[in-house]
């Protein structure tokens, strides 16, 4: 083993590590916009595709086709950097803290980044006329000391720079300037390439980078939010094109001189690039609707994958064994692409977050699996990082949809359990869990707040932790107001007992009659062991036995939160359709302990 | 809006009882049945105890009528706060409408003359306990004032302090308060007690009001009875056996002899109130210490409680009031204003009196109609009381 490689995979192990511990901070509020930013920074193929394509081929027969694979390379891997930072710049705007909003205006990241990197520039460019050796000319200087040291300094700076980013999205406050920090750092790394030794001509570079910066360009600002599920796979398919083009450029070049490990890293990548592109492109294929979103299934299924994928793997160990050159590399990319499409074909579009979770993840392997060819450091942490992140986002995908991994991975894919999702949504809907920093991310952007004490919150004895939340909330300057129902509690006057003794000022609380117009302009109501005086089927439900009692119209809020020990009923003994509601979040337990744990993270927050 | 082609007219008169302050509509609830189409007559000097004059129940477009005969021969509608005398149920009109307590478990009496003089009356007490029925729920609004006002009672004639207090010239210790009966009174009490600073335990035989008692930052005081359910499925509570309530009073003797102040609120509907407080409880008792007997009227929880004195027996004070939500007639009459209102309100449809008697609260609320007493509950308690 080469110690080149030993590194390698120190690397990748640790960028892993890290990638895993990164996600898990992140809120399910943020895990569209990460998917897009992760897909952003998996375009840092673009730093191989920049190498491969600026090679130089003259002593490689058929070397234009290496020079060609490398320029499609690098229009894809552009277009998906340029597309991606831009969607998710887009998305992450939508999460303005209360803070921002009241400030009116947007906060120009776009100028604070660009004042950043013109003041680095400016750094360097300083840095670089002091350290010249008198009378040496600065090109010459450039070419014979800098380049090579360029290189190294540029890719440490922005793997520090994307893991940083990555980290920013465990809170909507910093996500933006966190994503402003991974562009700047593939903007790094791409400069830095273009150090590289074995670059020798820019000119082709420069006109494939320009019609992937445009056309990702246009991508990025044009596309409607609505369609950045299929955007995020497309941005897939390109990604996991330009590594299996790169992988097919590689293996033109060298053909029979790569060493096994090379061969393997390079199998791995033009095998994995080959599916998750096709896959990707049926994936996004199914959420335009140009394609049935129903699963497709037929007989022998199973079996025709498991033989194809046997096929593939064989013929990949066969060439790592013999390292020969032969059509049989070609075969194996063609079945990769063909078995991408077969994979995804039997899911059914409800689906689909999941498996392109999934496939981000492959393209972060097929990455990984690059720099590992090209031994670019780079490449492999961000890969890695890439891979675990995706595989660790589907997998809390699915727990969020309540299936286990390899339901989702394996057999009939989607298509029983989809069955079983309608039923249940149908008879009842589906209860929404929040766990308490995702409730305290909640309440980073919201700027109304109402809290509907009731009888559980008495039975807790939360009313001190409830006042204190109250108090945290006036004092970052959000409205926040007490809702009290007439009949909460179980007595007269039982929740004004509680609040008064936790010091909540009389004026703070309002009567059911006045608040009730104002829940519309309410960002979160925060029910706190309250039920049956929140319940809809009050208004509209006449066969219920609350039909009549006029209640807190919460489900009006742009979000609930409801605090509860469990989905047991209230006083009346009926359930709550409240929570089964679109905008209704449940956060279970103990109503002290979940405030404790809210208060906790909100603080930390900060 | 009309009643037979003309506006239905819903009348007060002045409350007769000795003592009693309150007026079934205040102003603002006479105002908003002037608003819903309803004419509204108030007998001059009804709002006087409550602080409410004549004037202004004139200015939201009552009229004032002189006399409770005069009122009684137009009304269509009566409401009331306390039971009616026989001679006030004779000044009503056939076939008119009645809205007070009346307690008609226990008067038989009143019972069958309200249904002679073919009235359709409405039992404020027969009210059931369900979600939707809380706005009408007079006993609890009334029973909390009554639980408010037994601890500043207590607190009154307690001749200790409430809170516990560290100061230069020694340590008070805080008083030591036992609520019996967790029913709206009681928990009333309970808060009340604690906010006083007092230290408060409750009891009560249905130990799922355990959670109720603590929710209030109280502690339950508990021993084992061995008793199935105490709770009848309306969320009072039930009689217990003979053999089950000596144990109870053995149990409660051996606790109450720590207690500075004991409020008993334990009543189970149309029945004596459980004697909970024995002679030899009381006799076990603390010198100085305090009972209020909020059950006085019932008969009372403690043995030696008299209604509506004040009795010293064996150095304990003993207060057995018999109508404390009177003692605060302005906050009294407007909860009780809301109460009649809202139920006039669901009885009334288009201004004219529409009785479903599948409605739940009909059912339980309504004692006589049409010269029957319709009331399953009722026609049992008057066949009962006369069989004996």
């Amino acid at each position: 083993m080469t110690t080149e490689l030993e590194i390698g995979l120190y690397i990748f192990m640790l960028a892993g590590f890290l990638g895993y511990h990164l996600i898990t901070r992140v809120p399910p509020l943020l895990h569209t916009p990460l998917m897009s930013a992760t897909n952003a920074i998996a375009a840092i193929s673009l730093v191989g595709s920049l190498v491969v394509a600026g090679s130089d081929y003259s002593a490689v027969p058929n070397g234009w086709v290496c020079t060609l694979l490398g320029l499609a390379a690098v229009t894809c891997s552009a277009t998906n950097a340029v597309g991606g930072f831009l969607i998710t710049d887009r998305m992450l705007r939508m999460f303005r803290t209360a803070e921002q909003r009241a400030r009116g205006t947007r906060r120009p990241v776009e100028l604070q980044a660009l004042a950043g990197v013109l003041a680095i520039a400016g750094v360097v460019v300083a840095l670089l006329y002091a350290t010249k050796p008198a009378g040496m000319v600065m090109t010459e200087y450039l070419h014979a000391h800098v380049a090579p040291e360029a290189l190294r300094y540029c890719y440490i700076l922005s793997a520090a720079m994307f893991v940083l980013g990555l980290k920013g999205l465990s809170s909507p406050k910093w996500a933006r300037s966190g994503m402003a920090l991974a562009a700047f750092g593939m903007l790094v790394a791409v400069v830095g390439t273009l150090f590289h030794p074995h670059i020798v001509t820019y000119r082709w570079i420069a006109l494939a980078f320009g019609i992937g910066a445009v056309a990702g360009g246009t991508m990025g600002l044009r596309i409607p939010m609505t369609a950045v599920p299929q955007r995020t796979a497309l941005s897939h398919s390109l990604g996991a094109l330009a590594a299996c083009l790169v992988g097919i450029s590689e293996y033109v070049r060298y053909q029979g001189e790569l060493g096994r490990v090379t061969l393997t890293a390079l199998d791995f990548e033009v095998i994995v690039g080959g599916l998750t592109f096709t896959g990707s492109l049926m994936a996004a294929a199914k959420l335009q609707e140009l394609l049935r979103g129903r699963p497709i299934t037929y007989r022998g299924q199973n079996v025709l994958n498991l033989t194809l994928l046997s096929i593939i793997l064989g013929s990949g160990i066969y060439l790592i064994v013999t390292q020969a050159a032969t059509p049989f590399f070609y075969v194996m990319v063609a079945l990769s692409l063909v078995f991408g499409l077969l994979l995804v074909i039997p899911i059914g579009a409800a689906d689909m977050p999941v498996v392109i979770a999934l496939l981000n993840s492959y393209g972060g392997l097929a990455d990984a699996a690059m720099g590992f060819v090209l031994m670019n450091k780079i490449q492999i942490i961000t890969g890695s990082l890439d891979g675990t992140s995706g595989f660790l986002l589907s997998l809390l995908m699915c727990r969020a949809m309540n299936r286990s991994a390899v339901n989702v991975l394996f057999g009939a894919f989607g298509k029983v359990s989809e069955d079983e999702v309608a039923a249940g949504a149908e008879a009842k809907g589906t209860v929404r869990n929040i766990t308490p920093d995702e409730t305290a991310v909640l309440f980073e952007t919201a700027s109304n707040v109402v809290v509907v004490p009731g009888y559980g919150m008495a039975v807790a004895q939360a009313q001190h932790a409830v006042a204190e939340l109250g108090n945290i909330l006036r004092a970052r300057g959000v409205d926040t107001k007490f809702a009290i129902h007439p009949v909460a509690g179980r007595m007269p006057g039982h929740m004004n007992v509680l609040l008064a003794e936790a010091n909540v000022p009389y004026e703070h609380l309002v009567e059911m009659e006045h608040i009730n117009p104002y829940f519309p302009e309410a960002d979160i109501v925060l029910v706190v062991g309250a039920n049956d005086v929140t319940n809809p089927a009050a208004k509209n439900n006449k066969s219920s036995p609350l039909y009549g009692m006029p209640i807190l119209e919460v489900s009006r809020a742009k979000s609930v939160i409801v605090l509860k020990r469990s989905m047991r009923p209230g006083f009346a003994g009926v359930d709550n359709d409240l929570y089964y509601s679109e905008n209704c979040m449940m956060l279970f337990g103990d109503a002290k302990d979940s405030l404790t744990k809210l208060i906790g993270e909100m603080k930390s927050l900060l | 809006m009309a009643y037979d082609g003309r506006p239905m007219k819903v009348a007060v008169p002045k409350e007769i009882a000795a003592r009693e302050l309150r007026v079934a509509l205040t102003p603002d609830a006479a105002g908003a049945l002037v608003k819903d189409g309803l004419t509204v007559l108030v007998e001059s000097g009804a709002g006087n105890g409550a602080f409410h004059a004549d004037a202004a129940f004139e200015k939201v477009g009552a009229r004032i009528v002189p006399d409770a005969a005069s009122l009684c021969g137009e009304a269509d509608v009566l409401l009331k706060v306390q039971k009616p005398t026989l001679d006030e149920v004779d000044r009503l009109r056939a076939g008119s409408v009645l809205v007070s307590f009346l307690s008609a478990l226990t008067s038989p009496d009143l019972v069958e003359r309200l249904a002679a003089r073919r009235i359709t009356s409405f039992g404020m007490e027969g009210i059931p306990r369900i979600s939707r029925a809380q706005k009408m729920d007079a006993l609890s609004s009334q029973a909390n004032i009554a639980g408010y006002k037994a601890v500043l009672i207590a607190a009154e004639s307690l001749a200790k302090f409430f809170p516990m207090m560290m100061t230069a010239a020694g340590t008070v210790f805080a008083a030591r308060v036992l609520v019996i009966g967790a029913g709206v009174a009681g928990l009333q009490a309970i808060a009340t007690a604690r906010r006083l600073g007092a230290q408060v335990w409750g009891y009560d035989v249905r130990p799922a009001v355990k959670e109720q008692v603590e929710s209030l930052g109280a502690k339950f005081l508990e021993f084992e009875l061995g008793i199935a359910s105490a709770e009848d499925k309306g969320g009072y509570a039930k009689p217990l056996s003979a053999e089950e309530s000596r144990r109870q009073q053995e149990m409660l003797a051996e606790k109450t002899k720590d207690f500075d102040v004991v409020v008993t609120t334990a009543l189970v509907p149309g029945r004596a109130a459980p004697r909970l407080v024995t002679k030899e409880t009381v006799a076990g008792m603390r010198s100085g210490s305090v009972i209020v007997d909020l059950a006085a009227e019932a008969g009372g929880n403690c043995e030696l409680t008299e209604p509506d004195e004040v009795v010293v027996r064996h150095g304990v004070t003993i207060h057995g009031p018999t109508n404390l939500p009177a003692t605060m007639p302005v906050h009294a009459s407007q909860l009780y204003a809301r109460n009649v209102t809202e139920l006039l309100r669901e009885l009334v449809k288009d201004g004219a009196l529409a009785l479903d008697f599948d409605d739940e609260i009909v059912k339980g609320a309504c004692v006589t109609h049409a010269g029957e007493v319709v009331s399953e509950a009722v026609k049992t308690a008057v066949a009962a009381r006369k069989s004996v």
